[in-house]
């Protein structure tokens, strides 16, 4: 996979600007819009909690990092949310019995 | 010691001498290993060699063999593990620091079907750490560091089935078990100028294995064609209790057919046009080139439209959830700051704060951008595009002097298109990748072959007739 932020890339980060623009700087994609404020909010009040969990085992590099990834997944999290769906359409789990 | 011609040949013609007693097993096993001794250090591509064991396997088979029991198409044919997969006693280190020293107790199931088919295990390939399970950045991150290129050793070999893609690409091993959650055998097989098939969800047991990602994961076969993807899928594929999304019995085991179609008359081809973007004009051609030979060989080729929808963004999440709960020890207990990679040192804390709703959702979203996938295959038996939108990258002096890391440069991409794996792995598709050029600087490129999920054969199929028509796949690195 792609390296540069989650996971897979290599390429991608590799060919940084390249492949994942998205994930090629800490900052996230460049020049990309901020987040909207109760999306950015949200994303400050779970760096909270990170930091309050597990702030004394990371640096300030490190803490810019986790951030950067937040902002990141919450814009993921933002596009699949504007996908419609039903209240019927259920998640592709499976308990098989 | 054999000779090269020898060691590349395929698994098939392997298989055909070894059990017509005109190529002796135990030599095999012993030339192979011989050259992963001697050139495997230049690729950095094994973590553990298993001579005692491989001897023995192969001394074994030779007996059998022998004696009249030939038990089938693997049985003496010497491959690899990615380091994910446990065998039993020696080292499984899922390629990262905190569990350099590990060991299991019990064999995967995959190396327990391997062993009843007599196929002879040489060693356990390097690969990114955890798969790349918590993020990585580049090559450097592995136990092993990164595994070198044979087509040119300043170069990545992808990952993170990196080991594997460079032991099977310099005949270490004439094939090897890879790993695939979103990319990870497709690209390091591209990369390599090999041909590596990501299976079908849940054809392949993962019991045994390390995992990422409970929905995605899949195991697969690396090796030098099509055909032997087949070959070996038809060995290691099978339904297994002990892994929960195991497809069922009569689905999930696979038949490999005999000699490959004589031509592609019939096959209806879909040629992705909305996955990758702009790539290098050169990969352009070859993959012009490669639909060419299909359709003089008497394939229907049309334009095909990856459905719409957030594909990318669901299978990132999907791996970056589950992956938080499958290594949730390691992130709460610390020892993720073992790993080697600056992101994987931290992914792990972030990827703790989505919530339940967070991956329902994304799971919904996912079923519906299944069925819409689903639906392309009405039209088509297989959708085709480059493996990868470049050849390998070249590996440079990572900062802070910790060795090689993938440059930051590389061809100019467009990546204003998705990529074709994050669809495919997210709809469990299977996919197969073969050699179809090479770029100015002689680094191969590859074409991939995509079909309906469990259709794994379609794939097999569509590429054993597109090497009947080529020669891409007979090219090797020039490894002195």
């Amino acid at each position: 996979m792609p390296p540069g932020f989650s996971r897979r890339s290599l390429a991608k980060q590799i060919a940084a600007a390249a492949l994942f623009p998205a994930v090629a700087s800490p900052q996230g994609r460049g020049g990309q819009a901020p987040l909207p404020p109760a999306e950015q909010a949200d994303v400050d009040a779970q760096f909270a909690t990170v930091i309050r969990k597990w702030g004394d085992r990371l640096s300030e590099e490190q803490r810019a990092r986790v951030r950067a990834a937040m902002v990141r997944h919450r814009r993921m999290l933002m596009r699949v949310r504007e996908f419609p769906i039903e209240n019927s359409d259920s998640p592709a789990l499976g308990l098989r019995l | 010691m054999l000779s090269d011609d020898i060691l590349y040949l395929p698994v098939r013609e392997l298989g055909l001498r070894i059990r017509k007693k005109t190529l002796s097993p135990v030599v095999l096993a012993e030339s192979y290993l011989e050259r992963s001794r001697t050139l495997g250090p230049k690729f950095n591509a094994f973590v553990t060699l298993t001579p005692e064991l491989a001897m023995e396997q192969a001394r074994a088979a030779e007996k059998e063999i022998h004696a009249g029991h030939y038990r089938g198409p693997l049985h003496g044919i010497p491959y690899a593990a990615k380091d994910l997969v446990a065998v039993k006693g020696y080292p499984t280190t899922w390629g990262a620091p905190p569990f350099a020293d590990r060991k299991f107790d019990y064999n995967a199931t995959v190396i327990e079907k391997l062993n009843a088919a007599g196929a002879v295990l040489l060693g356990k390939a390097a690969m990114i750490e955890l798969a790349g399970g918590l993020g990585y950045s580049n090559g450097n991150a592995s136990l092993t560091g990164p595994a070198r290129n044979p087509w040119n050793t300043d170069c990545w070999t992808c990952g993170s089935s990196s080991g594997s893609g460079a032991i099977v690409s310099a005949a270490l091993a004439p094939w090897a078990i890879g790993s695939d959650t979103r990319g990870s055998i497709i690209c390091p097989t591209t990369w390599c100028g090999i041909s590596g098939m990501r299976p079908s969800f849940g054809r392949v047991s993962r019991y045994g294995a390390m995992t990422i990602a409970w929905s995605m994961d899949k195991l697969g076969p690396m090796a030098r064609t099509a055909d032997d993807c087949g070959l070996i899928l038809s060995v290691i594929a099978g339904h297994d209790a002990k892994d929960h999304d195991s497809l069922p019995h009569g689905v999930a085991e696979y038949a490999h057919s005999g000699p490959p179609q004589r031509t592609s008359k019939g096959l209806r081809i879909g040629r992705l046009t909305n996955v990758w973007g702009r790539v290098e004009a050169k990969l352009e051609a070859a993959i012009d080139e490669s639909f060419k030979a299909l359709e003089k060989d008497g394939a229907k080729i049309s334009d095909a439209q990856a459905p719409e929808g957030p594909f990318e963004d669901a299978a990132e999440l999907t791996i970056l959830i589950e992956a938080a709960s499958a290594f949730q020890e390691l992130v709460k207990s610390g020892d993720c700051a073992k790993l080697r990679d600056p992101l994987g040192q931290v992914n792990g804390y972030s990827s703790q704060e989505f919530s339940a709703t967070d991956y329902l959702q994304v799971q919904r979203v996912r079923k519906i951008l299944q069925e819409r996938m689903d639906k392309l295959f009405d039209q088509f038996d297989v959708v085709m595009a480059a493996g990868s939108n470049s050849p390998a990258q070249p590996l440079v002096p990572a900062p802070g002097g910790r060795g090689p890391r993938a440059a930051p440069s590389g061809p100019v991409v467009d990546n204003s298109n998705r990529a074709p794996d994050g669809i495919s792995s997210l709809c469990g598709l299977p996919a197969l990748s073969v050699p179809c050029g090479f770029s100015e600087s002689n680094l191969p490129y590859g074409v991939q072959f995509i079909a309906r999920a469990t259709e794994d054969h379609r794939v097999i199929s569509a590429a054993r007739r597109f090497q009947a028509i080529t020669e891409w796949h007979r090219k090797r690195p020039a490894i002195g």
